[in-house]
Parts: structure tokens; C-alpha cells; sequence
């Protein structure tokens, strides 16, 4: 009876929280540090929990981070879990903050944003400074948050989209887990701009799954005639949706549209199986939020936000991204 | 077989109801491009194959979280050895040993330790993802041989594979004295070890048979899709119990078949695909498949309930006699 009841709930909850999340879309604004100024660094300690270790973007950014806090001379703390599961990247932040004091940073790559109230709390009565890094979490105690401006990200693929598809037919338009920040943001990146040209959009979340992602890249297929472009908003879904297309020869029909620029993404895009895809900069937010980070124990101030512009790869600029 | 199809019909009425409503509702979905569709999704994904597995792990009452991160682990197993120049045979045979080695850990845990199933594959879930993430975390590994990818592409590999699984594991149940014995261990553990059943092998063998499979699954997905990915199958598991269970195989053990989890996917993957056709929203999905599985856990506890009460009937005097019991005359 146990297992059934975690097997329904799990399911029944999967299915039903998807609260949706404000993207921020605010300017930076420069905020104080809220420790005292002269922090031994040798003393602090910076925490980093990203989304999963099994993610080539993110571990590439772990690796950015830990690289920069070791050359300047900060002791380093990854407590990234190894799956994608907001319940375990909970429990490994929370296991973290008992023991965190003081002056310290605890960096999050959220896998969902919503998650982080009461860790906020701890964090922010122990003295523990909190930067958001590639997702952005909804709590004025988060002192600075660095990402790629995801919404830009999705306008211009939607803007390539409108353009290659001559503003014609259906566009299906993925996002990840519903609510979840990154994804909404792409998301709507792309229906804004494939809805302002006249194209017709289906949105549906493919929860960061590459075969969901492929599963209703094939539905639509079939269900839409005039389907005319998929954009996946992740790495291997892109590069999985863009091989079943191609596999079908549409790919002169149905552009796919992905992001993260991943290894395999480029071989598609080189192979022409896929369009196009959005590079962002992994190793520079690593270091940025750690020198945030620094600059926030030393007293001084960072911009509250920072949106790092994404670039565009196609089949013209591919080679410079392998 | 009989027997298999009969217990298959309320299910496959079911499936019935639902290809009627989206045909009702849905123009574009009436054309054999639209029930390729689900084949393909259903197969092509692995998770029919990974479903396979898992129905007789449930029937044999032996719980498997850990398919979907044996899932992970092929996929970087053979992923790995393609990119190493190994032929792609001798990786997919190795893959294969992979999942049944995995199979074997989670078996040799629950039948030496006696830990439940679900603590044990929660702990072995973990622990394979590690593996996986170790061996293929931030590795590219793609554009393998042609031959290869044929296991995946399109239908006819697909089906072909998952039809091979679908035929041995149903033969496994139906005619050896394994399938039997995973039947009445399933249904009751101890009675079968106090009847001289090898309990503690059966679930050693049980745990292999689903590892194969989830490799297989993985096998055919890595195939279709052209490169191989450590950061897939997570939260599989609970897909492929849902796909068991929606078909009619008991959560509890004893009760099930192949035939019945062919319907059980066909229903998950007819309402996946018929939400597009009738462009509602994905999560919706996730609520109706929620639905349909608590309804068919409640149509299970029901059916169990009458059998037991038939089973009583059978055994207790009748009640007429008991009541000529009551008021006869004392002797």
C-alpha cells in the first residue's frame, strides 16, 4: 500500500505543481553587501550547488566556479547532487547550511526555483551570503543573480524562426518542468517573437525529458500539417528531436531549433539536421558569480542582476564552438 | 493465452474508449500515421521494453527503482565503448551484461539482506546514476555506426526488439517453472518458501531479467536518437510501474502478464499523444495518466476483494447449513 501510495502521489504531484514563476526581466540594480568589510578570504567559504552532475553545461560551470575560488584563494564547497531532483539538491543545500557560518556564499543553480524559501532563512540567520547562477530565485535575501537573458535568448530564435519559416505555419514551442524559471523564460522568448510574426504556436513541456521531447515532436508531426518548427529549450532533447526529424527526411520541412550549443547539437547543426542553438556562457557565469561572491565578503557591491546576452549558432558559426 | 487475453479485455476496452474520444474529437489524428505514432513512441523510447521488465518484477513482488538509472548507465556503457571503436555488437552485448550485472546487485541486496525492495533499488538508483556519472558526465558520445542505429530508427527496429522481449518474457512466465514460481512467490513469499520454492534465487533472476530489459530499453533509445546521454531515465521508474499497473498487473504481487502491460503502455502513450492532437496542454497528461492509475489500482483492489470473498464462499459450509447449525436440536 506504501508504494502505491508513492507511485500515485508522485505522479499526482508531477502533474499538478506547475505554479508559474515571474522571470526576471528588471534591470540590475546594485545592492550592498550585507557582511562587514575586510573578510579573511582564506577563512570563507563558498558553497555551490548546481543542477545536477551529470549535465555537461553545469559541470562545466562547477569546474568554472571551483577554478576561481581556488586562484583566489577561497575555499570551495560542491554540493551538487548527482541527478536533477530538487528534492535531493534541497536536502544537500540544507545538510550544507547546518554546518555553513560566517563568512561564507552559498551559490544555487536551482533545479526549481521554488523550493529555497526556508534554506533562504537559515542561510540568511546564520550570516550567509546567497547568489542565484543561471536560474533566478524569487527572494529579495538573493543578492545577486547571473544568467544568460533567456527571454532574449528565445526572440531570437523565434525572430530565425519567423524568418526561415517565411512567417508561415505551426511552431512547437517546448519548455522544460512547468514553472520552471530558464525554460518559461525560452519559451516565451520564442512565442513572443513567432506570435508577433503570425505563426501559430504550441506550447508543451517536456519536463528537460529528451524522449518527451521526442515523443511530442512526433505527435505534432502527425497532428499538424503545417508544422513548420521545434524548438527544444535544452541540450540533448534539441540534439535527439533533431536526429528523429532527420531520420524522417523533414528536416527541410521542420527546422529544430535547440539550446546550449552542446557537442552534439553542433554536429547537427553542422550536418544540417539541425538549425540552430543558443551558446551561453558557462564558464564566464562560473566565475563571475564566484568573483561576486568575494567582492560581497569584501563589503562591496554587485549588480542585483546581471544578463549575460546569449549568441546564435548556425551552420556559419558552428566550428568556432566545437 | 486464454486466460492472458481474457484478463486483458477490461483494459483494452479501456484503450478502446480512449481511441474513440480522440477519433471523435480529433480530425488529424484519424490516420494510420497517427496509431504509428504511438507504436513508435511507445517502442522507440525503450519504455515498452523497460515495462516488459518491470511486470515481472512486480508480479514476482519485486520492486525496481532502478531502472531508470540502469537506463542512464547503458546508455554511457555502450556509448563509451562505440566511442572507443569497439564493433557495435560486442557494445550492445555488453550493454546488456551491464543491466543484468545491475539486476543481480539489486537481487543479491534484497534476497541477502532482506532490506525491502523499495529502500534497496531507491539505494542501487543512486548508486548507478553515480556510476553512470563517473564514466559519461560531460562526455560527447555520438554519430555511432549506421547498423546501429537501424535498432531504433523509424518502426520496424523498435518493434522487432521490443517484440523479442515481449515473446521471451511472456514465455518465461507462461512456460518455465520460474514464471510459475514468480506467480505464487509473488503472491505470497513465505507460503512459496515453505512450499520448497527458491525464493532467494527466484528474485535474483527476477532483478536480471528487469536490468536486461531496462538496458534494452536504453539499447534502442540511444539507437534511435544517435548519441548516448548520461542525464536520461530520471524518474523512468515511475513511468514504467504506471505502464504495468494501467494494463492491470498488481502492485501487490501475483497477478499480472505481458499481454495486459502491452495495453497498459498503449493506454499511457494514446493519452500522451491524443492531448496533442487535441492541443491540451502536456502536464495534462501527467494528471489524466495519475487518474487512470488510481483507477486501475482501485479496479485491482476490487478485483482482489471478490476473489478473496469467492475463495471464502468456497470454503466455509453454506450458509443455510450453518443456520440449520444454529437452530437444530441438540443431539
Amino acid at each position: 500500500m506504501k508504494r502505491l501510495l508513492l507511485v500515485a502521489t508522485a505522479i499526482i504531484i508531477a502533474g499538478c505543481s506547475s505554479s508559474a514563476t515571474p522571470v526576471p526581466t528588471a534591470p540590475p540594480v546594485a545592492t550592498a553587501a550585507p557582511t562587514a568589510a575586510g573578510v579573511d578570504l582564506s577563512k570563507a567559504t563558498i558553497a555551490y550547488s548546481g543542477y545536477s552532475t551529470s549535465n555537461a553545461y553545469w559541470n562545466t560551470l562547477g569546474k568554472s566556479a571551483a577554478a576561481e575560488a581556488k586562484a583566489k584563494g577561497v575555499n570551495f564547497v560542491d554540493v551538487t547532487a548527482t541527478t536533477n531532483d530538487s528534492a535531493q539538491q534541497l536536502q544537500a543545500v540544507n545538510s550544507e547550511l547546518a554546518t555553513l557560518k560566517s563568512p561564507a556564499v552559498l551559490i544555487i543553480g536551482s533545479v526549481d526555483n521554488n523550493v529555497f524559501g526556508d534554506s533562504i532563512k537559515t542561510a540568511q540567520a546564520n550570516g550567509v551570503l546567497v547568489l542565484a547562477v543561471d536560474t533566478g530565485i524569487d527572494n529579495p535575501y538573493v543578492s545577486a543573480l547571473i544568467q544568460t537573458d533567456n527571454v532574449k535568448a528565445g526572440e531570437m530564435i523565434g525572430d530565425l524562426i519567423c524568418t526561415n519559416a517565411k512567417n508561415k505555419g505551426t511552431v512547437l514551442d517546448l519548455g522544460g518542468t512547468v514553472g520552471a524559471q530558464t525554460g518559461d523564460a525560452r519559451q516565451l522568448g520564442v512565442a513572443n517573437k513567432t506570435s508577433a510574426c503570425g505563426m501559430t504556436v504550441s506550447k508543451q513541456n517536456g519536463n528537460w525529458d529528451s524522449a518527451t521531447d521526442v515523443s511530442l515532436a512526433n505527435a505534432a508531426i502527425t497532428a499538424d500539417a503545417d508544422l513548420a518548427a521545434i524548438f527544444v529549450p535544452h541540450s540533448d532533447g534539441a540534439a535527439a528531436v533533431a536526429t528523429v526529424v532527420g531520420q524522417k527526411n523533414l528536416q527541410s520541412k521542420i527546422g529544430v531549433y535547440g539550446f546550449d550549443g552542446s557537442a552534439a547539437e553542433i554536429a547537427d547543426i553542422t550536418a544540417g539536421t539541425e538549425v540552430a542553438s543558443i551558446h551561453q556562457d558557462n564558464v564566464g557565469m562560473g566565475q563571475a558569480i564566484v568573483d561576486d561572491g568575494i567582492t560581497l565578503l569584501q563589503g562591496g557591491t554587485v549588480a542585483k542582476t546581471v544578463l549575460i546576452p546569449p549568441v546564435l549558432i548556425t551552420k556559419d558559426n558552428a566550428s568556432t564552438f566545437k | 493465452m486464454q486466460r492472458q487475453v481474457r484478463e486483458a479485455v477490461g483494459p483494452l476496452i479501456g484503450l478502446a474508449i480512449i481511441w474513440a474520444l480522440i477519433l471523435a474529437l480529433a480530425p488529424n489524428a484519424r490516420s494510420q500515421a497517427a496509431f504509428e505514432n504511438v507504436l513508435e513512441n511507445s517502442t522507440g523510447s525503450g519504455l515498452f521494453v523497460m515495462c516488459i521488465g518491470m511486470t515481472i518484477a512486480l508480479i514476482g513482488n519485486c520492486l525496481d527503482l532502478s531502472v531508470g538509472s540502469i537506463y542512464a548507465l547503458t546508455s554511457v556503457v555502450i556509448g563509451q565503448l562505440m566511442m572507443a571503436h569497439w564493433p557495435w555488437e560486442i557494445a550492445i552485448v555488453v550493454g546488456l551484461v551491464a543491466g543484468a550485472i545491475c539486476g543481480l546487485v539489486n537481487g543479491v541486496i534484497v534476497a541477502g539482506t532482506g532490506i525491502p525492495t523499495l529502500i534497496a533499488t531507491l539505494g542501487t538508483q543512486m548508486a548507478f546514476r553515480g556510476v553512470a556519472d563517473m564514466w559519461g558526465a560531460g562526455v560527447y558520445m555520438g554519430k555511432f555506426d549506421a547498423q546501429f542505429d537501424w535498432l531504433g530508427a523509424g518502426l520496424m527496429g523498435p518493434m522487432l526488439l521490443s517484440a523479442i522481449a515481449l515473446v521471451i518474457v511472456w514465455f518465461i512466465l507462461t512456460k518455465t517453472t520460474l514464471g510459475y514460481q514468480t506467480f505464487a512467490q509473488g503472491g505470497n513469499q513465505e507460503v512459496a518458501r515453505l512450499a520448497g520454492i527458491p525464493v532467494k534465487r527466484n528474485i535474483l533472476l527476477i532483478y536480471m531479467i528487469c536490468g536486461i530489459c531496462a538496458a534494452l530499453g536504453s539499447i534502442i533509445y540511444t539507437a534511435k536518437v544517435d548519441f548516448a546521454y548520461v542525464d536520461r531515465g530520471q524518474g523512468w521508474e515511475l513511468l514504467a510501474i504506471a505502464g504495468v499497473v494501467i494494463g492491470g498487473t498488481s502492485m501487490f504481487g501475483g497477478l499480472g502478464g505481458v499481454g495486459r502491460t502491452v495495453v497498459g503502455v498503449l493506454i499511457y502513450e494514446s493519452i500522451f499523444a491524443g492531448l496533442i492532437y487535441l492541443h491540451i496542454d502536456a502536464f495534462w497528461q501527467q494528471v489524466a495518466t495519475g487518474a487512470v492509475l488510481v483507477a486501475a489500482v482501485w479496479l485491482d483492489a476490487i478485483q482482489r476483494r471478490t476473489q478473496s470473498a469467492v475463495t471464502a464462499a468456497a470454503i466455509s459450509p453454506p450458509k443455510k447449513r450453518r443456520m440449520w447449525n444454529l437452530i437444530r436440536p441438540a443431539s
